[in-house]
């Protein structure tokens, strides 16, 4: 009987996407219901292969996670040669910075096969923080231990 | 050879422009079309309009129910049916004595003309008595007329407003349908339009949308928590006073402090007249002058900070143009909307003004 009534009123998608955004670095320690409230402000985008899903220079005002597929992050040389510098999957989010300021991208993004990807805008980011202080506050902690991790990963690089 | 290549790349980029300028061209008629669309049909756009503000207003409280996991349609529907409960049950408690009210202020009309006649009159005789001069000019006869033909003009408009009363009907019928599928389908609007728009417009173009979609939302739900809180203490404020028919004047406090600056003006001048009438002495028209800063008091103290989100935040000045043009377009229903469309207009041009390079 119970379960009849569970499977009338809960919303089975609701179960599958918390537990892709619990395994997020980015959204560690967030609670169920914190996970549900940010789904409010997720939307989804399936993009086709090679599909470019934005351009190096242009102003980001999304984040990007990518729910299935995989995603290139290049940079173009002079000679208008892309040079790829990572490829993401599954569980990968990248345009993070976009959360903080509306900076020009420093990178382009393209699929390499069909993608769906979540989207966050910084807009309805921001709203959500308002609302929800403490679960903002835990984001952005997170979003600087990941920027921090980056930052020590690249000093190293170049002092080697 | 060289030369011949030249050429055909100048063909293929001249082409190349032509076919960009000319989507463009057909992006700006099918966006005037739409205008001039909505502005052919404006009389019929109220209902969509007004079950986009309880629409905005609901979204929320199901977006509570949502986060735990449950059904969007079982989420509207419980609190579509919550709201319904608690609209119909203050309607079945407070319609009663609105109707009481409104009978009562209607058989009072002709006692409180008369003695706005006796009023004036001995004014008038007054001010003549000791400034001959405004005899001389007329001035009490030029106001006398002028009153009377905006008062048959108000008459004459009378069967007018009661066929707009049965479009009304038809509205109220309108309006918790629509409001429903609105509510419903609010967020996958937004989803579908996402992906429908190629990528490259993605950004931007959702960017703008989700910020319309949050300053509509924030500025209507703090505008109706403001006009409920306003609406209550006058209310509180006028039975304090024991001024007559306090819940129909708080109801037009309450709605009409939704206009910036002129709405709490607006607002008290029923309560001072009906308090002048019934008691005749300049006192009670600054306690209910009092009554009413105090209430503004409280709002602007206590109330607006919580509710004026950072979205709506538009200078004095172009506030009042946009209530006039608001005004000078659709009249009271435009002064409503006038606040809430500068501020969409002020942040889309804000954003195309950073993105200027995506679009």
């Amino acid at each position: 009987m119970m379960k009849f009534f569970k499977n009338i009123l809960m919303d089975k998608e609701f179960e599958e996407k918390v537990n892709f955004l619990k395994s997020i670095s980015l959204f560690k320690d967030l609670s169920r219901n914190s996970l549900g409230k940010l789904l409010q402000i997720i939307y989804t985008k399936t993009y086709k292969p090679k599909e470019l899903i934005f351009e190096e220079g242009k102003p980001g005002v999304a984040l990007f996670i990518i729910r299935t597929g995989e995603v290139s992050i290049f940079k173009k040389g002079t000679l208008g040669v892309e040079k790829n510098i990572t490829t993401l999957t599954e569980g990968n989010f990248f345009g993070e910075m976009s959360l903080i300021e509306e900076l020009p991208r420093s990178a382009s993004a393209k699929t390499n096969k069909e993608s769906i990807l979540f989207l966050i805008y910084k807009v309805k980011f921001d709203w959500f923080i308002e609302k929800n202080p403490r679960e903002g506050l835990k984001i952005i902690y997170n979003l600087a231990a990941i920027l921090s991790s980056r930052l020590r990963e690249t000093s190293d690089i170049a002092h080697k | 050879m060289n030369e011949i290549k030249e050429h055909l790349a100048t063909q293929n980029i001249e082409k190349f422009q032509e076919k960009k300028l000319s989507k463009k061209t057909i992006s700006i008629i099918i966006f005037i079309a739409i205008i001039f669309f909505l502005f052919i049909v404006r009389d019929i756009l109220i209902p969509f309009f007004l079950s986009g503000f309880f629409a905005y207003l609901l979204s929320p409280m199901i977006g509570v129910l949502e986060s735990r996991g449950i059904k969007k349609v079982v989420s509207v529907i419980v609190f579509y049916l919550l709201f319904l409960f608690f609209f119909t049950g203050s309607i079945i408690i407070f319609l009663p004595k609105i109707l009481n009210e409104t009978t009562q202020l209607n058989k009072k009309i002709p006692e409180y003309v008369q003695l706005a006649e006796n009023t004036f009159l001995k004014t008038k005789n007054n001010l003549e008595y000791k400034y001959p001069l405004i005899k001389e000019q007329k001035v009490f006869d030029r106001i006398t007329q002028n009153i009377k033909q905006y008062t048959e003009n108000f008459l004459s408009k009378i069967p007018s407003y009661m066929s707009e009363f049965f479009a009304l009907i038809s509205i109220l019928v309108l309006i918790p349908i629509i409001t429903f599928f609105f509510l419903l389908e609010g967020k996958n609007i937004i989803g579908k339009l996402i992906e429908f728009l190629p990528s490259r417009y993605t950004e931007t173009t959702i960017s703008i949308i989700c910020e319309i979609d949050e300053i509509w939302g924030n500025f209507l739900r703090g505008q109706f928590f403001e006009a409920i809180t306003v609406g209550f203490l006058s209310i509180i404020g006028l039975m304090i006073l024991k001024i007559d028919y306090a819940i129909i004047i708080g109801l037009v406090a309450g709605l009409s402090n939704m206009i910036p600056y002129l709405g709490p003006v607006v607002g008290s001048v029923p309560a001072i007249l009906i308090a002048l009438f019934k008691f005749g002495s300049f006192d009670i028209v600054i306690k209910v002058a009092v009554m009413f800063s105090i209430v503004q008091l409280i709002d602007n103290i206590f109330i607006q900070p919580i509710i004026i989100s950072k979205g709506v935040n538009l200078h004095p000045v172009t506030v009042i143009f946009a209530l006039l043009a608001g005004a000078k377009i659709a009249g009271v229903i435009g002064m409503f909307f006038a606040v809430p469309i500068a501020c969409i207009i002020k942040n889309t041009f804000l954003i195309l003004a950073k993105k200027n390079s995506l679009i």
